[in-house]
């Protein structure tokens, strides 16, 4: 009876409230709604400027993705806007994405706020999120952007839903993907190799016949090949060990069906290896594959072609340096008398920075005309290891050409010879650049990491290579390699004269010894004859017992000065250098290496326990290679006192 | 809903996301509390089951059928939370009166359980119920803490004369609250 | 802690009220927006249920006096706060919870049970005023201290001279306490009430 009364009263206390706050609420629900919206209304003005006023619809609709928060419809029929967030595996937490919808299904506004990934592709290509205006859900042309993929998917994604919403709810109607786009984006499906991560791999060629679209991969995976008919369309996947598949818009395979695009695929892919291979033979006009007919060819070759009127032979092979993402692709062509008639580059995959061919456009044109000697061809400063890799692909290509007895090897001048034996007898040149020739010097190099002279002298009808190093002894050789100084002294001479202008780093030396070694007395500069890249010796005394000090001047990230000090026993008592990280070697800090531990780890080390690993910094390659090589030349210039006179 | 994050929500409940002593529900009867440890206990394991059933069925409640009327929800919930404290105080009246010094019903009704309420419908369910049964532990803890508290023996006139009572005592609070805002990771 | 009727205004109550009330009292005082707009409510609210509560008291039988007098309250605190959130909705931001958690506050509530029960309108209203006042007054002045030194900003437009030195940890959770008990402490001094001992003033320092 009690509970009874009092669910009674209870009642009549709640349907007494219940219908004064409903009467409340007529007055104060539109004011709250208002309030509600004045906050948000900035946010979705931004992405549709000339709307009047909004209404939420979120809770009306059906099937709401999780990270689609809100939607709200323009009241005067202008449109939706979706507010959406998306997240990719890199952001802390989720951006906040605006979308502004007009009623015909096309986007009419996108904002981002909030973003927190690491790498923000809207630096990365300022008019993506433009592209994005005007399109329909099928967002057709709309990709990722390279270097930002994981946000711009994420981002792309989070459209794809917001706007499926809409069509699902019957707002908006839905864009029609054309059967290219679907077939283009078919390929990351059912090829992954061609496009990694949703991008694709692949620069378009010019087509002819009922080809549509051709793709011929960047990364070594093939071609692929669009053909959109009036009522179907299909995808031509030509792999590089020419398997031929044919998918239909749904992803089905339907090769056996339709063997004649395949044909007309194949057959562009032929004729555009068919250009590649004409371009550098000049007038050359149909080609035989023999490269199973040839011995030693390297993996590097990819093929080799006889052309068959008898013009001579086409090649083509990989260079791979260790800045490149894949190989890049070369095709020379060789004529018959073993000089090169045409070259190309057909697939750069090195950092886009380190284009040879933009940083010396005659580089590529000065092979034409050379033989396998290849003489006079340098490499690209700024380019190097691309243009080392490259001359050496092509070195032995030509090389391979040879050995199968194809063509003749070609002829190096005996200037060529000697000059190529520089890095044999002087490993401490490096960096030679050309200066004046005189008298009987022929060509004269000078080392610019100031470690001596080269030059190329001529004596009668015999040419010869006189070195002169730092500290001014001078060698001379002859075309087989020889050191045949004793019989020419006038050479040597003459090249010690031209050699006059050298700097010379005794006294820089012999100041840092006394800086850097307590007690040092009687220090005295010495005349060594290694050709390394110690460019001064001194010997001195620290209470009676003898010591020796180097100055190796090794390029590592930038031109090093290394002081190294040996005592009499050959074991080393200091090293020190004036830099040993530069700042600018890397982009953040260097944050690895104890300075004064690392010099210690040098001291006791003698030639023969030498291994080069005290040098080693770790991630600082460069200059554990530069400090590496001071080390060796100190201990070798070292030797070379010990054995000859003090 | 791995172990770790119901781990999480319990922790929470007791240190950072203590209703009594950081967002102020519940304070009252908290720092009020003067009863035994065992007292303490019970009751606020009582109020952690008034809680916990509270939010089973408002959750629900608030999520289909309030959606269209949000002003009705304090009312809605609160005549919830009355049923539901009455009903258990009908089932286990005489246990509940021998500990309780004051009417159990008046007691289960505070602050912390209608905020949990609220705040819980914007959870999902099952963290929902697993965040009740957090914070009514915590809640408990901390009125049993400061039963204990009162117990010992404070020495009157250490304490100045005008901070004697509510002073002292939300001092008190205040600085175990310090405590627990350093382990909480939310930014006041 | 016995309250009779004469002690009620000025005496003994108050302390013990805010005792119960404390809650609410720290959540809404760490700006005098939310200060202000809290102790309206309050009054309001202890206005309302009383003179209802007063009026009805003698048809209510015991048994049912809780919950009825709990949904009244809840009803008039509902009602306050839907004019609050259509015309003050930053305020409504501030308090959060804490608005619709005043339903169930006890300090209404015993308000309601041991004054509005036993006594005529206009009784009850004089005290529902008072306690209003009472609290309103102490929440503002804990606002006044919290937001000016702990925000360094008055009425939520920031001061520029003492941006530099503002003391964040008063606008949080431990400053409500700190600032309360320092508040509360100097009010006992001032009229003389301590919670055990009888009026004597002491010569205590009070920090």
């Amino acid at each position: 009876m009690k509970l009874i009364k009092t669910i009674l009263i209870l009642l009549v206390i709640c349907t007494i409230f219940g219908a004064a706050m409903f009467g409340i609420d007529m007055y104060t629900g539109p004011i709250i709604e208002n309030n509600k919206l004045g906050a948000i209304k900035d946010r979705l003005n931004k992405v549709m400027p000339d709307a009047a006023s909004y209404e939420e619809i979120t809770d009306q609709l059906n099937n709401i993705p999780e990270n689609v928060t809100a939607v709200y419809e323009e009241t005067t029929g202008k449109g939706y806007v979706v507010l959406c967030t998306a997240e990719s595996q890199y952001s802390a937490s989720p951006m906040d994405i605006t979308l502004g919808v007009a009623a015909d299904g096309k986007i009419c506004g996108i904002q981002l706020d909030s973003y927190t990934d690491s790498v923000d592709f809207r630096d990365n290509d300022a008019n993506y999120l433009n592209s994005y205006i005007g399109k329909d859900s099928a967002l057709a042309d709309v990709g990722t952007v390279s270097g930002a993929t994981f946000s711009s998917s994420a981002f792309k994604g989070s459209v794809e839903a917001a706007m499926g919403v809409l069509i699902e709810n019957d707002l908006i109607k839905a864009g029609e993907k054309t059967p290219e786009q679907i077939l283009t984006e078919l390929i990351a499906t059912v090829y992954p190799e061609m496009a990694p991560e949703g991008t694709l791999n692949a620069e378009k060629m010019t087509v002819s016949g009922t080809i549509t679209t051709a793709y011929k991969s960047t990364n070594n995976t093939g071609y692929a090949y669009i053909f959109v008919g009036e009522s179907e369309s299909y995808l031509v996947i030509i792999t590089p060990k020419n398997t031929c598949t044919v998918y239909d818009v749904d992803g089905k395979d339907v090769t056996e069906a339709n063997t004649a695009l395949v044909g007309e695929a194949v057959a562009h892919m032929e004729s555009s290896k068919l250009e590649i291979l004409n371009a550098v033979m000049p007038n050359g006009s149909a080609y035989k594959e023999i490269t199973a007919t040839l011995d030693g060819i390297s993996k590097r070759i990819i093929a080799v072609y006889r052309e068959t009127s008898g013009l001579g032979y086409v090649l083509r092979c990989q260079a791979e340096s260790d800045y490149s993402s894949a190989p890049m692709e070369i095709t020379i062509g060789v004529d018959m008398e073993g000089k090169i008639c045409g070259i190309q580059i057909d697939s750069y995959n090195d950092t886009a920075s380190f284009d040879f061919r933009e940083k010396d456009p005659n580089y590529l044109p000065s092979y034409i005309g050379k033989d396998s000697a290849l003489a006079d061809i340098g490499i690209v400063a700024g380019s190097t290891f691309s243009s080392t890799a490259f001359k050496n692909a092509v070195s032995e290509a030509m090389g391979m050409l040879i050995e199968n007895d194809l063509i003749a090897a070609g002829v190096k001048s005996d200037a060529q010879i000697l000059e190529e034996l520089i890095p044999t007898v002087a490993p401490g040149f490096t960096k030679l650049v050309e200066g004046a020739a005189s008298g009987n010097i022929q060509k004269a190099l000078k080392a610019e990491n100031d470690t001596g002279f080269a030059y190329i002298m001529i004596e009668g009808d015999a040419t010869y290579l006189a070195v002169v190093n730092a500290t001014g002894v001078c060698k001379v050789y002859n075309v087989e390699g020889a050191d045949v100084t004793a019989d020419h002294a006038a050479l040597a001479d003459e090249a010690k004269a031209a050699s006059a202008a050298q700097i010379s780093y005794s006294d820089a030396l012999i100041t840092k010894i006394g800086n850097m070694m307590d007690g040092a007395s009687d220090i005295t500069a010495l005349e060594i004859d290694t050709f390394n890249t110690v460019v001064a010796a001194v010997s001195f005394k620290i209470d009676g017992v003898n010591y020796y000090g180097f100055y190796s001047r090794s390029i590592g990230f930038h031109q090093m000065d290394v002081y190294i000090v040996i005592d009499e026993n050959g074991a080393i008592a200091k090293i020190d250098a004036k830099q040993f990280i530069f700042d600018e070697e890397y982009f953040m800090s260097f944050g690895g290496m104890n300075v004064g531990e690392y010099k210690n780890g040098f001291v006791g080390i003698t030639g023969e326990t030498w291994n080069g690993d005290a040098a080693i910094i770790a991630t600082a390659t460069m200059t554990s290679n530069a400090m590496k090589e001071s080390t060796t030349d100190a201990f070798a210039s070292f030797n070379s006192i010990k054995g000859g006179a003090k | 809903m791995t172990i770790n994050v119901i781990l999480g929500i319990l922790l929470a409940g007791i240190l950072s996301n203590n209703y009594a002593l950081l967002h102020f529900l519940g304070t009252g009867a908290v720092i009020e509390n003067e009863r035994s440890t065992k007292r303490s206990m019970v009751l606020g394991l009582g109020t952690t089951l008034v809680m916990v059933l509270s939010t089973l069925i408002t959750w629900p409640l608030d999520k289909y059928l309030l959606v269209k009327v949000p002003y009705i929800q304090t009312m809605v919930f609160v005549l919830v939370v009355l049923v539901v404290v009455e009903v258990l105080h009908l089932i286990a009246k005489n246990l509940l009166d021998n500990y309780c010094r004051s009417d159990f019903v008046k007691f289960a009704i505070n602050g912390a359980v209608l905020g949990l309420c609220v705040h819980n419908t914007e959870l999902g369910l099952v963290e929902a119920l697993v965040t009740a049964a957090a914070v009514g532990i915590g809640f408990m803890l901390t009125m049993t803490l400061y039963g204990k508290l009162k117990d010992l023996a404070v020495d009157e006139d250490a304490i100045p004369a005008s901070f004697r009572g509510l002073p002292i005592a939300l001092l008190t609070a205040g600085m175990i609250a310090l405590a627990l805002v350093a382990l909480s990771s939310i930014s006041f | 802690m016995k309250k009779t009727k004469t002690s009620y205004l000025l005496r003994g109550t108050p302390s013990v009220l805010l005792f119960i009330g404390a809650g609410f009292v720290m959540a809404s005082s760490a700006d005098i927006r939310a200060a202000l707009g809290m102790g309206a409510a309050v009054l309001l609210s202890m206005l309302l249920t009383s003179i209802v509560v007063s009026a009805i008291h003698k048809i209510i039988p015991a048994y049912a006096k809780t919950p009825v007098y709990l949904m009244i309250i809840t009803g008039f605190v509902s009602i306050i706060s839907m004019f609050m959130q259509a015309w003050f909705p930053e305020v409504v931001q501030m308090l959060g919870v804490h608005l619709a958690a005043l339903s169930v506050s006890a300090v209404i509530y015993r308000d309601a049970e041991e004054i509005a029960d036993h006594n005529g309108e206009v009784k009850s209203i004089e005290v529902a005023l008072v306690t209003g006042v009472f609290f309103t007054v102490v929440m503002v002045v804990c606002a006044l201290i919290r937001e000016v030194l702990g925000n360094a900003t008055i009425w939520g437009k920031p001061i520029a001279f003492l941006q530099d030195y503002k003391v964040s940890a008063l606008v949080g959770a431990v400053g409500g306490y700190i600032v309360l008990a320092i508040v509360m402490a100097i009010i006992n001094k001032v009229t003389g009430l301590h919670h055990h001992l009888d009026e004597s003033k002491e010569k205590e320092d009070n920090c």
